[in-house]
């Protein structure tokens, strides 16, 4: 058996498979001295640190809906005694393999010897920030998640550098760490006790609805608490500003800013915006009368119904005068740029009426949406996990 | 006696023509209301803005006080007291009959173990039992309406609003089963049955009152005993009825048929 801190140890086989392909190209290019064969060898480099961070989270993280997590449940275990699978923390295994992937780029001296270090931690970080928010309220931890999503970019924001990465990553894995343990310690998530108090009581719901059909689904009696206006901007403002500061991040990254068609970028994110948000909307309803019957009975405007044209509107007229003005000095253009995506998500995501304003007071008719029936016929099909049974099924053995 | 559902000066259109023109209706709390008329003069139009899936171009549906679709609260208060089940219900093909039940029963939050035995029992009445752990996709047309009707059921609201629930190939167990519960709710004061039906003589004893569709308009509103001597005299049967109101001209074009055929 082998000792614990050796549990996170890449299996044998892959990194049989690792060295062979690293070999062939090594060989092959003994015989086909091309430099496609060294750029080869750095792209598999490139490769196994990143599958390698993914894996290490994906493999020993007790995802709640998973088996190992399932499992978990039924255990004695507890925060502050070993995950029986290994750690999910970085150890001195993880070090060992990625100090060899890191003297491996020493043979051609085509990257930095820090980078497969770079790779495997970002990969590892975004993974391990993305795993908790797996069957846990995305509210919960909150800070610690949007720290890491905005000190990342500083990594390669405003210039890259290594200081900059190593600090940035340092900072990152810091939190991450704290973050991981955070959640661990609150194991085993009590999923229920969330559901009943949280927003996600609707995920819950949602699959009630599916399965309950037409129009059952349509006029089921989910209320949701509107979050106070505090939370209510918080959740619209933070993922949002987000967003746009990893933009402006990415765009710096680039130091020929003219490769970047802004205008024609603008127009299709805001029709891509303007469609998602029209198709969230507009699913299973349909207007209240045909335009004919409208232009012939003189109801040219219904507000109740008409309201949720405002907000794709708007967005139209904004793009519209961004795309007018946009000023032919490029580092003006980013700025004018980046600011109408930011006014453009806050209409598309903030503009009212909500959601569940929408769908409890629109003046729409409620149809059957193809797409809910599809989801109604799937749902079924998908393995419930012990969270998702209701007392009856479990009773029932099923 | 306090009115649970009224219907206030609506007008609906789905094209230019108007479907429903200034209907007002008043229903009162533990009544059983049949709807009746002949084919495309909004009866299901009418039981769609009360039951909550169309929306009046002009008017409102009040329902126990709440108008639909005015807040997120009453529109809520209101769907956790009515179950609208239509003609045609969607299904989720994939799922049993019994998923299906205890599903809606979820919905209108009843306690899972009375929503079990209700199931149960519901499912014997209308003779599903064998089926219900078989996916729905594998049901009759028949048995899919029997489904539908044990789904409103189980959902104990006091509001029931139901489009044709005696159409769609129900056997005459399943007619009888239906007959029978039904006049056992119209016998309670806390449960209010508002449906559509086509033919007259299964709902003339039950029906606390009819309300006669013609051209989008209500022609008439009142006991089944009322309408018959409106229409002319108490012998004749509820669905004579019917038609002197609402096609004056049709008995004498089938008598005259009938006087030619035989000479």
């Amino acid at each position: 058996m082998r000792p614990y801190w050796l549990m996170n140890f890449p299996p044998v086989w892959s990194i049989w498979v690792f060295l062979t392909v690293f070999g062939v190209t090594y060989w092959l290019d003994q015989w086909f001295p091309v430099a496609v064969f060294t750029g080869l060898r750095t792209l598999l480099i490139f490769l196994a640190s990143l599958v390698f961070g993914a894996w290490r989270v994906i493999a020993f993280y007790p995802y709640p809906a998973g088996k190992y997590g399932r499992w978990l449940t039924m255990t004695p275990w507890q925060f502050g005694t070993r995950l029986p699978n290994g750690s999910i923390q970085l150890n001195a295994s993880d070090m060992l393999t990625v100090g060899l992937l890191c003297s491996i780029t020493l043979w051609d001296h085509d990257i930095s010897i820090v980078t497969p270090l770079a790779i495997f931690l970002y990969t590892y970080i975004i993974c391990a920030t993305y795993s908790t928010f797996s069957g846990i309220p995305w509210r919960k931890y909150w800070l610690k998640k949007v720290l890491i999503a905005a000190i990342m970019p500083f990594a390669f924001y405003p210039v890259v550098s290594v200081y900059s990465m190593v600090i940035s990553l340092a900072v990152c894995y810091w939190l991450c760490f704290s973050l991981l343990r955070e959640v661990l310690k609150d194991f085993p998530w009590n999923q229920i006790a969330w559901l009943q108090s949280d927003e996600e009581v609707l995920t819950k719901k949602s699959l009630k609805t599916f399965i309950a059909g037409w129009p059952y689904s349509a006029l089921a009696a989910i209320e949701k608490k509107e979050p106070r206006i505090k939370n209510r901007i918080c959740e619209i403002l933070v993922p949002i500003l987000l967003a746009v500061w990893w933009l402006h991040a990415m765009m710096a990254l680039t130091l020929d800013k003219n490769c970047f068609p802004l205008s024609f970028i603008l127009v299709c994110i805001a029709l891509l915006g303007i469609g998602i948000r029209l198709s969230c909307y507009l699913t299973g309803t349909a207007p209240p009368i045909s335009l004919w019957g409208r232009i012939f009975n003189g109801y040219f405007i219904i507000p109740k119904y008409d309201r949720i044209f405002l907000a794709p509107l708007l967005v139209v007229i904004l793009v519209f005068f961004a795309v007018y003005f946009m000023p032919e000095s490029t580092q003006y253009a980013v700025w004018i740029f980046e600011l109408t995506i930011f006014a453009l998500l806050v209409i598309l995501r903030g503009f009212p009426p909500s959601l569940d304003q929408w769908r409890q007071t629109g003046a729409f008719r409620i149809v059957r949406s193809k797409m809910i029936e599809k989801q109604a016929s799937q749902v079924i099909n998908k393995p419930k996990t012990v969270f998702e049974k209701n007392p009856v099924d479990l009773l029932m053995g099923k | 006696m306090k009115s649970i559902i009224s219907v206030r000066n609506v007008w609906h259109h789905y094209g230019i023509s108007p479907v429903l023109k200034n209907v007002s209706l008043e229903i009162e709390s533990g009544k059983l209301v049949v709807v009746m008329g002949p084919n495309g003069m909004g009866k299901s139009t009418l039981l769609g803005l009360i039951g909550g899936t169309i929306y009046p171009i002009r008017g409102e549906v009040e329902i126990d006080g709440k108008i639909r679709r005015s807040s997120i609260e009453n529109e809520s208060a209101i769907r956790r007291q009515l179950v609208y089940l239509p003609d045609t219900p969607f299904f989720p093909p994939n799922s049993t009959g019994m998923e299906f039940i205890l599903a809606v029963a979820r919905l209108y939050e009843i306690d899972s173990f009375r929503a079990m035995e209700h199931a149960e029992v519901l499912l014997g009445v209308f003779d599903l039992k064998e089926k219900a752990h078989s996916p729905i996709s594998s049901y009759s047309t028949g048995q899919q309406k029997k489904l539908g009707l044990c789904s409103a059921l189980i959902t104990e609201v006091p509001i029931l609003v139901l489009d044709e629930p005696f159409s769609g190939g129900l056997d005459s167990a399943a007619l009888l089963a239906m007959s029978k519960i039904l006049k056992m709710l119209a016998a309670r004061e806390d449960v209010t049955v508002v449906m559509a039906v086509p033919v007259p003589e299964l709902v003339e004893p039950l029906a606390d009152k009819v309300v006669i569709i013609g051209d989008g308009e209500i022609i008439a509103y009142d006991t089944p005993a009322a309408i018959k001597q409106q229409a002319g005299g108490e012998d004749i049967l509820l669905a004579e009825a019917l038609e002197s109101l609402v096609h004056p001209d049709k008995i004498n074009i089938i008598d005259q048929y009938l006087k030619e055929r035989k000479s």
